[in-house]
């Protein structure tokens, strides 16, 4: 029995033993376990513990604001302090007082694309901090994955908004010129095309910008002028000149152009300045007051010549008169008469060139031109051709004139010779009077004349025209379009002498195939003349 | 018969606990807090029993209403500490099918005139079983250690205990039987795992993650 109880016991206590030793072994083996799986886990923490460090180290010490906000509410959870700094706050509730200041537009614009397409960026606000200083911030943010929370990473640019503002004034500064600046690269690429510029060629800023100068400016032959002057920039690094360029009408146009060679800040890469002055009606100007001279220089050149040669004719043609009852022979008659003829015919020339070169006073009177005009039209309409139609546009009151009749019958007959020879297939002469007042425009290449209401007589016809290059020296004394013997080349010259010893001036248009029209602008009568 | 020393030992190993309990009973969670009324109520059932014995008074039933404390409350205990509503639902249905099995028990088989040692054996099988889910589902909750976590003690003490004594408990009679001093020689070893889970128990409630 004794036996048998200590066996029991000891089975017991066995069993019991193996119980706990298995349960002992089974908590082990789970612990073991999970020992491992939180060791990795650890590692895995610690990785993720370092990889947040490092992420909110750059966080924190990234020069660029960096802010968590819900894109709902604009609640802002987390910032960095560059951001803090960019807008003078020191807390999260002055950077959200900060961030409400913001424009709404710009507000309502950040929502919109970052819940449409998840992100914004560089997006530019304006907006103050919190010591009211200006703030222009680049604004660029994107959606995060889990929930309406974004980040925005935010950039000062308030002092490249200052700088672009100044440039943009600098720029307008330099639009208020008359004069077209513009930088081209160095293969002649337009970089930079001012409103002068617009104005000067009319081409547009961004029609010229990319596009090269000497394909747009430098038509045919001119290319060549832009190459010299790339030579000389190469070699000089700047170049003064003249050249002549096209504009976007087809128009050619005269500029004086001065090139410097400038670096570019921010690469050093050579450019050139050009500055262009139009100057083709400078040029004009010139020409015309060098042809004005030069007509005056000639007027009494021939003044003088025709003075002698009359001093000269006149003794001749007397003599002639003396000779005659001398004479009784037909063949000494004859002679004679053609000597008498050709003496009296240089007297009529040299009396026409004084004419031109002194003017000639004559008898001055109140003139109605619309009377004149009338008369020389109806001589005229006899000698003119079938194929030429006369059409007279007179009608109207028109105020008296100072003048000569004759003399101005002289000018208008002229003139309509001159349109009736112009139009050998026929075509139509139109004469026509009106009244005006000389306003700078027109005075500007009449520098003669004076400001004041004028009598206008234009003569135009449907002729031949005139080419550009003689339409210049038609005033000239002795200058004619017509075959050698044909004409003497006075007419208009002594027309121009008449009209400017009547104090008036006289212009002309003419295209080449479609006709001339000359107009004679005599100063009106404002006060009645006795 | 007097206690003997180990007994006595055993006996004051109940008083650690409950002591904890009480005094940490405001930090601890919902869990341990049961853990400390089962405590307490652990005190009473062993002084209970010394002052019935001391009166020669047969204290079985005692044990018989404890166990099903016990068992209750050591589930309530798990079912609170494990977060998977499965396992939760897995420990309530452990707990009822041990009170249904319990009550049959009380009503048609227990006597109270011997120590019920079936019944014994079914509740430390339940308490294993319960604390190895408990263990189990702890293990996979990998957010802190093992060791700071106050269920992890509690399962473990409940383990050992359950375990050491199932085969105990089963032969108590058996041992009855053969003759005082073998019982007692081998209630050592219940002595001996009550005083360690005691410790454990302690342990899980001065755990500073009550969380």
């Amino acid at each position: 029995m004794q036996v048998a109880g200590v066996e029991i016991l000891w089975a017991v206590v066995g069993g019991s033993a193996i119980l706990l030793i298995l349960a002992i072994g089974y908590v082990v083996v789970l612990v073991q376990s999970h020992r491992r799986v939180m060791q990795a886990q650890q590692a895995k923490l610690e990785e993720v513990r370092t990889s947040e460090e490092k992420f909110r180290g750059i966080f924190d010490n990234s020069l660029a604001g960096i802010m968590k906000f819900s894109v709902d509410t604009w609640a802002i959870s987390d910032a960095n302090e560059a951001i803090m700094d960019l807008c003078g706050c020191s807390s999260l509730e002055d950077l959200q007082s900060c961030m409400s200041k913001l424009p709404r537009s710009s507000l309502e614009s950040i929502h919109d694309s970052v819940t449409k397409y998840g992100f914004i960026a560089e997006y530019e606000i304006r907006t103050t901090r919190k010591d009211g200083g200006e703030l222009w911030m680049l604004f660029s943010a994107k959606k995060m994955e889990n929930g309406p929370s974004a980040q925005a990473v935010v950039v000062d640019i308030t002092k490249r908004k200052q700088f672009e503002e100044k440039i943009k004034e600098q720029r307008a500064l330099l639009d208020q010129t008359q004069d077209a600046i513009m930088v081209v690269d160095y293969d002649g690429t337009v970089t930079f095309w001012n409103a002068g510029a617009e104005m000067m060629y009319g081409w547009s800023r961004d029609e010229m910008t990319g596009r090269v100068l000497e394909e747009l400016l430098y038509g045919g032959a001119r290319r060549k002028d832009f190459q010299e002057a790339m030579e000389d920039i190469h070699r000089f690094k700047e170049w003064n000149g003249e050249h002549y360029h096209t504009r976007k009408d087809g128009k050619e146009i005269l500029v004086e152009s001065r090139w410097r060679t400038v670096a570019k800040a921010f690469n050093g890469k050579l450019q050139i300045l050009i500055v262009n002055s139009d100057i083709t009606e400078k040029k004009r100007l010139e020409s015309q007051f060098i042809r004005a001279q030069k007509m005056e220089s000639v007027a009494l050149l021939t003044g003088g010549m025709a003075h002698d040669l009359q001093n000269i004719l006149a003794p001749i043609a007397m003599s002639i008169h003396l000779l005659e009852p001398k004479v009784h022979d037909e063949p000494g008659l004859a002679i004679l008469k053609a000597v008498g003829e050709s003496a009296q015919s240089g007297l009529d020339l040299v009396k026409n060139i004084l004419t031109y070169g002194r003017g000639i006073a004559g008898e001055r009177a109140a003139v109605n031109v619309i009377h004149v005009v009338d008369q020389v039209l109806s001589l005229v309409e006899r000698g003119l051709p079938e194929s030429v139609h006369l059409e007279r546009k007179l009608s109207g009151q028109t105020p008296s004139v100072l003048g000569d009749v004759n003399q101005l019958k002289q000018v208008f007959l002229n003139l309509c010779v001159n349109a009736r020879d112009a139009m050998p297939a026929g075509g139509v002469l139109t004469v026509a009077i009106a009244n005006i007042d000389a306003d700078e425009g027109l005075l500007e290449y009449n520098p003669h004349a004076d400001r004041g209401p004028y009598v206008v007589t234009s003569v135009a016809d449907t002729g031949t025209g005139i080419r550009e290059e003689d339409v210049d020296r038609i005033f000239e004394p002795f200058f004619t379009t017509r075959e050698q013997g044909s004409g003497t080349g006075l007419g208009l010259s002594i027309a121009q002498g008449i009209v400017k010893s009547h104090k008036g001036f006289i212009t002309v248009q003419s295209v080449v195939g479609e006709g001339t029209t000359f107009r004679v602008y005599l100063p009106a009568l404002v006060e009645p003349v006795s | 018969m007097a206690i003997p020393i180990f007994g006595q030992i055993h006996l004051a190993s109940f008083l650690i606990p409950a002591s904890a309990g009480v005094t940490k009973f405001r930090t601890l969670n919902k869990a341990m807090r049961i853990l400390a009324v089962l405590c307490l109520f652990a005190c009473l059932d062993v002084i209970l029993q010394v002052l019935l014995s001391m009166r020669n008074v047969k204290n079985y039933f005692i044990s018989d209403y404890y166990r099903v404390i016990e068992t209750s409350f050591l589930c309530a205990v798990f079912y609170y500490s494990v977060a998977p509503k499965g396992v939760r639902d897995v420990l309530r249905g452990l707990g009822i099918i041990f009170a249904v099995i319990w009550g049959a028990d009380v009503i048609w088989f227990n006597s109270h005139d011997q120590i019920s040692s079936g019944m014994a054996m079914i509740s430390r099988a339940f308490v294993l079983a319960m604390s190895l889910i408990a263990l189990q589902a702890t293990l996979r909750d990998e957010r802190s250690n093992l060791v700071e976590r106050p269920i992890f003690w509690v399962a473990m003490g409940a383990i050992l205990y359950s375990s050491g004594t199932l085969l105990l408990v089963g032969l108590s009679n058996q041992l009855l039987a053969l003759g005082q001093s073998y019982f007692v020689a081998a209630w050592h070893i219940n002595w001996t795992l009550l005083i360690i889970a005691n410790l454990f128990y302690t342990k899980g409630m001065l755990c500073k993650s009550q969380a």
